[in-house]
């Protein structure tokens, strides 16, 4: 898929776990899995912004288009 | 309203199984009488609840055999369309009623029913050249058919599409 996720990369520079950002966020873990694996198919803007708040990001930080 | 459907699930599911055992049921009654009918010619004047073919079966008894086994292909076809049908209402999940195994069903059906489509116009294609030929008064079976094929078609693509959307809400984070 072109666009990936880096939440992984995200999560290790702000050293949280995944369960922490789930509830940070209010997402359910197997939600946050779906979407740190690569597998969602569209992301919503408040589940963004509550990400990028959670990891004091941009959303440029989490998504990442490859050709 | 979520019990209610579910009842009314149940219901349609008991409805189409008594539907698909009735039609065995024809299928095997008019098979037995026409076997019946090799011996006895006057089985012919009721094969099943009134079915009528003692005419057919004193002209020509290849006709008659034909004609017989029209019916029971017919029946035949559409008992298997029921059981595909018993086998949709018990896949069916209200909460999550867009599945792919439904859309296939969906699908199955209405080929089948075209298919029941094809072999009534055989049918009636059959009778109508023997109405011509000796003068029988012919029994023709209605062509309905095709456009409960085309509806049942229709709404399996609807359910294929709705199978896309489900499946993209789910992924949707």
């Amino acid at each position: 898929m072109p666009i990936i996720v880096n939440l992984d990369v995200m999560l290790a520079r702000r050293k949280m776990q995944l369960q922490e950002l789930a509830e940070k966020v209010d997402i359910t873990l197997a939600n946050l899995s779906i979407l740190k694996t690569g597998k969602a198919k569209a992301v919503r803007f408040s589940t963004l912004e509550a990400i990028c708040k959670a990891l004091n990001c941009q959303p440029g930080d989490i998504l990442e288009f490859v050709e | 309203m979520k019990l209610k459907t579910d009842v009314l699930l149940k219901a349609l599911n008991v409805l189409a199984w008594i539907v698909f055992f009735g039609l065995c049921i024809k299928v095997g009654a008019i098979l037995f009488s026409y076997f019946v009918s090799i011996g006895n010619p006057q089985a012919a004047r009721d094969l099943y609840m009134g079915l009528d073919l003692h005419t057919y079966r004193q002209q020509n008894f290849a006709n008659y055999t034909i004609l017989v086994g029209y019916l029971a292909v017919l029946y035949s076809m559409q008992a298997y369309v029921a059981f595909l049908v018993t086998g949709l209402l018990s896949r069916i999940n209200i909460s999550k009623p867009f599945s792919e195994d439904v859309a296939k069903l969906m699908q199955k059906i209405s080929v089948n029913i075209l298919s029941i489509w094809v072999v009534a116009m055989i049918h009636n294609l059959h009778m109508g050249i023997l109405e011509k030929s000796y003068g029988f008064a012919a029994r023709y079976i209605p062509g309905e058919f095709i456009f409960l094929a085309g509806i049942v078609y229709v709404i399996a693509q609807m359910f294929k599409r709705g199978v896309e959307i489900q499946s993209e809400n789910e992924l949707t984070v």
